[in-house]
């Protein structure tokens, strides 16, 4: 407040130097700390002012997006370095790049390559290995197999076998039963096949004994047709093996067999 | 947010003409000016110079001579605010749909008008312009945009060149209030002028009486349709005299060099007469170098000063008001120097006899300098610009027409002009002023 006793004051300044706590300072005030500008230098020669001295009427022109905009400049940001994984060959600024390219590039494909010969290698194995866990295991495979001696049954007679955990029939059949089948048509049955279709040797029959209604085990030499009797839901079979009445849809199935003597039946 | 701006089937037929027949990117510049004043007194100027780029300009007459003491730096606000959300466009929307069509949208504020400038290939201003007319009359000011800005304002200040600071403190030592006030918001009003403060002074000053609206590149019919479209309150505001007055403004800012400008009275604008003799006048003394890498001219400035001195750069500048004008040297020099130079300009101002020689050379340079000018869309722009906003059509002149006008100064005219100017002298100096003369230092 300029009071008129105070006046005299603003005629002159004193500056304390050692203060005796008695004399009140001035008044206090926060020093704001100043922003910084940094004007791009335009240069102050002769010609560069003639250039930028105004002579006429001056305007000043802005627009959205036209000429100003405020931007903070972050000069605390290092730039960061990546010479630790540059190449040695392309860190020096007096050499070509161009001049190291090739042997750059033959190192970068010797590696690429080395790496997809190798990577195609534990491929396959990783490959073949997944997929031969998909197959039957060894003792899966050891039971995969069953010899059959064939002098051991009789004619007429139908024996029970077990192979691959199912019930496995082998009869061996009369004369009069393979006439018979042989001359039923195949037009007249559920599920058409002559017997030919079915067996390799007319004397023996070889099919699963599982039924093909629900998969109950039918019953040898029973029925209406003297094959297979499955007393479950009443399917006939005949001595064939094939669907002939009863709610069962196919023929029993023949599994893969073969006869590598007279006297041997491999199932398999 | 854009459905309610209404889009303009302007320019259909002008688009066709323009590619039919091939101008020069800058258009014809020769071509005929047509003005016509519409009932509420809104001017609308145009001229189909041919041009692939239409430029459309709604000027106000509100530049920052009508700033009061209470809302001083109003207009540097108001020019900062072009492009911020308005009734029916929000900011983006005004800055994406004008970049996505390629044109461009600009404020440019002096000290007598405010307008705002669209500019860009035809299709795109059809396009765009609904955003002119946003942007120029359907500002909203949201308090929360407006003070945003105050960082490019600061920025604004803070970027100044010395010389603009020298021609501001000049017209502020010359003019005091008015034609004084400077085109940059004075550090003290920064976070002053509200959004209430904005919309009185638009509410004022943005009236149809004291608009116009100028076009290049395009049809008047169509420009004329156009601006009977634009909502603008009817009246006609009121001026404020501002007076020559004289005087002198220093400000010691240190550094190496010393920016002077010495001005006196010059002609207004609604004298075209003597706004020519004063045109002429600042060529004979000299704008500075003409050839490239030159920093000398051959005006009367730099023969009076001759070779002892040479590291130093002036011009003379001229410029016209509705009702006065001001005219000046502008002398750019090391503080060594600057004293002796000072000297010498206020001695020429004072006492020089213009021969006829020094006449035909500043009725040449001129003339050149006019044409060379009018080739600029931009520049066309805003000297129609100004001449409707502050003739209200009357005798508005292209750039041609006032070429054609320069030969009837005659010698006698530029001697009166510089007699006028030279009645009371205006200091103003900046910069390292050790050794730069008081003006009543100066005999
Ligand atoms: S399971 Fe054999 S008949 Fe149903």
């Amino acid at each position: 407040m300029l009071k008129p006793a105070n006046v005299p004051n603003y005629f002159r300044a004193v500056s304390q130097v050692v203060s005796n706590q008695l004399t009140a300072g001035n008044q206090a005030a926060i020093l704001p700390s100043k922003s910084i500008v940094y004007v791009p230098y335009t240069g102050t020669s002769a010609l560069a002012l003639s250039r930028a001295l105004p002579s006429g009427n001056v305007s000043v022109t802005t627009g959205p997006a036209v000429s100003t905009q405020v931007r903070w400049a972050h000069t605390d940001i290092t730039v960061p370095d990546f010479s630790a994984y540059r190449k040695d060959s392309v860190k020096s600024p007096n050499v070509r790049s161009s001049d190291s390219e090739d042997s750059r590039k033959n190192f970068t494909y010797l590696i690429a390559s080395a790496f997809g010969v190798g990577s195609a290698y534990s491929a396959k194995a990783v490959v073949s290995q997944f997929v031969s866990s998909m197959s039957a295991s060894a003792d899966v495979l050891a039971l995969a197999k069953i010899e059959i001696k064939l002098a051991d049954i009789p004619e007429g007679k139908s024996v029970t076998f077990k192979w691959r955990g199912k019930p496995l029939f082998v009869r061996h059949r009369t004369q009069e039963e393979i006439q018979i089948e042989q001359s039923v048509p195949a037009s007249s049955l559920r599920d058409p096949q002559h017997d030919n279709e079915r067996v390799q040797r007319p004397e023996w029959l070889v099919v699963l004994g599982v039924c093909t209604h629900l998969g109950c085990v039918p019953i040898a030499n029973a029925g209406d047709f003297g094959g297979y009797y499955c007393p479950c839901h009443g399917s006939h079979y005949d001595a064939s093996g094939r669907i002939r009445k009863g709610p069962a849809p196919l023929n029993l199935e023949v599994p893969e067999h073969i006869f590598p003597s007279d006297d041997l039946l491999i199932v398999g | 947010m854009t459905s309610n701006l209404a889009k303009f089937p302007l320019f259909r037929t002008a688009t066709i003409r323009g590619y039919a027949q091939l101008a020069p990117l800058g258009g014809i510049s020769s071509c005929e000016l047509k003005t016509t004043v519409l009932p509420n007194k809104l001017v609308v100027a145009s001229s189909e110079s041919q041009s692939p780029i239409t430029r459309i300009s709604i000027v106000f007459r509100a530049g920052s001579r009508n700033e009061a003491s209470d809302n001083l730096g109003v207009t540097h606000v108001l020019r900062n605010s072009a492009g911020l959300s308005t009734k029916n466009a929000s900011q983006f929307a005004i800055i994406r749909n004008i970049q996505q069509v390629g044109a461009a949208l600009y404020a440019t504020t002096d000290r007598e008008i405010v307008s705002y400038t669209l500019e860009g290939p035809r299709q795109a201003i059809e396009k765009a312009l609904p955003f002119l007319t946003e942007v120029a009359t359907q500002q909203v000011f949201k308090p929360w945009e407006v003070s945003d800005i105050t960082n490019r304002l600061l920025l604004d200040i803070a970027t100044r060149p010395l010389q603009l600071r020298a021609i501001d403190l000049v017209h502020n030592a010359a003019f005091r209030s008015g034609l004084g006030n400077s085109l940059f918001i004075p550090k003290s009003q920064i976070g002053k002028i509200s959004s209430e403060t904005l919309q009185h002074y638009v509410a004022s000053n943005f009236l149809s009486g004291r608009a116009s609206v100028i076009g290049l590149g395009v049809d008047i019919s169509d420009l004329e349709s156009y601006a009977q479209g634009l909502k603008l309150e009817t009246g006609e505001g009121n001026d404020t005299p501002s007076p020559y007055k004289g005087g002198e403004l220093r400000s010691n800012k240190g550094g190496n060099t010393a920016f002077v400008a010495v001005a006196g009275e010059g002609a207004a604008l609604r004298d075209a007469k003597e706004a020519l003799a004063f045109a002429v006048l600042q060529r004979a003394i000299g704008v500075g170098p003409h050839i490239k890498w030159s920093t000398r001219d051959n005006g009367l400035l730099s023969k009076s000063i001759g070779a002892s001195i040479d590291n130093y750069a002036s011009t003379t500048f001229n410029v016209s008001y509705a009702d006065t004008g001001l005219f000046g040297i502008l002398i750019a020099a090391p503080s060594k120097s600057a004293g002796s130079l000072v000297e010498t300009a206020v001695k020429l101002l004072k006492c020089t006899k213009i021969s006829e020689e020094d006449v035909t050379r500043g009725k040449n340079q001129l003339k050149t300098s006019l044409l060379l000018d009018g080739e600029s869309g931009t520049h066309t722009l805003q000297n129609i610009g100004t001449q409707t906003a502050i003739l209200r059509g009357a005798s508005i002149q292209s750039p041609s027409q006032i070429v054609a006008l320069v030969d009837s100064v005659s010698a006698n005219d530029v001697q009166c002009a510089l007699k006028k100017a030279a009645k009371k002298l205006t200091l103003a100096s900046i910069g390292n002023l050790t050794n730069v003369p008081y003006l009543d230092e100066i005999k």
